[in-house]
């Protein structure tokens, strides 16, 4: 990935998270949270992190969002108090927030004339770098007892969830 | 060449994620700021993983996401049952676990 395309879904994805901030309503930060999370998956491919990318955006965009969608429907138009107008430093966190992507578009324009402060790794990867096939193989390998654990914690998670749900409709 | 500003752009997100986590009162988009923190966290993971030409950090983002999509899920309930029916959801109103 080229410096100007980063510095495109960079920017995108600082925008969607502004966004995110400084919305007034759940909605629109939803919408900003969404914008960022799909830049950043490209980022993700531009890195080599193809499989992570991928992961990103469903997880994201497909099964968080839609869940998000529901539940926010019960809260929609109904932000906290404080949070119903425009909040007094917005201007000040907006500016703010545009100065650092200005400072990050110019140090990756910095370095990409090769003066950087950290190496870019090697140029040339091994076949298959990033892919699901290499990733999968890590993740049944040498990484099986952390998967299991995963597994683990997302029953927990689950019946957390099932039991919340039905004390909730009591 | 984009690495260490994916580095730098991984900062800006995980600091503006920590304003919103902080500054905002309603408790999905506390959520989703805390969302936000995990995604910049994963692209500093993916970042370090290009410099090293390790997948050992794609294997932790993998790993890290599903944590994350978990920790949500417990979040979204808990905002649910909390809240349901409230006409302003503001996290100011949490005081169950206050001593």
């Amino acid at each position: 990935m080229s410096g100007f395309v980063f510095l495109v879904f960079g920017a995108l994805a600082v925008a969607g998270a502004v966004a995110l901030v400084v919305s007034p309503r759940p909605w629109l930060g939803l919408l900003g949270l969404l914008t960022c999370c799909l830049a950043l998956g490209a980022i993700f491919v531009g890195l080599d992190a193809v499989f992570l990318g991928a992961v990103q955006i469903l997880v994201s965009t497909g099964i968080v969002a839609t869940l998000w969608s529901f539940v926010v429907q019960l809260g929609e138009g109904r932000d906290g108090r404080p949070s119903a107008g425009r909040h007094p430093y917005t201007k000040a966190f907006i500016t703010l927030s545009a100065m650092a992507l200005g400072a990050v578009a110019a140090f990756t324009l910095w370095s990409s004339r090769g003066e950087a402060w950290l190496p870019e790794g090697p140029a040339a990867l091994p076949r298959g770098f990033g892919g699901v096939e290499r990733v999968a193989a890590a993740l049944l390998g040498n990484y099986a007892v952390a998967l299991e654990l995963l597994g683990l914690i997302l029953l927990a998670a689950w019946v957390g969830s099932l039991v919340l749900a039905q004390r909730s409709e009591s | 060449m984009i690495v260490p500003g994916a580095l730098l752009l991984s900062g800006l997100l995980f600091a503006i994620g920590a304003v919103g986590a902080l500054v905002r009162r309603h408790p999905l988009v506390v959520l989703m700021c805390l969302w936000l923190m995990t995604t910049a966290s994963l692209l500093a993971l993916a970042a370090v993983a290009r410099l090293r030409a390790d997948e050992a950090g794609h294997v932790l983002g993998v790993l890290a996401i599903v944590v994350a999509v978990a920790e949500i899920v417990v979040g979204l309930g808990l905002s649910v049952a909390v809240f349901r029916g409230s006409k302003a959801p503001d996290v100011e109103d949490l005081g169950r676990l206050r001593w």
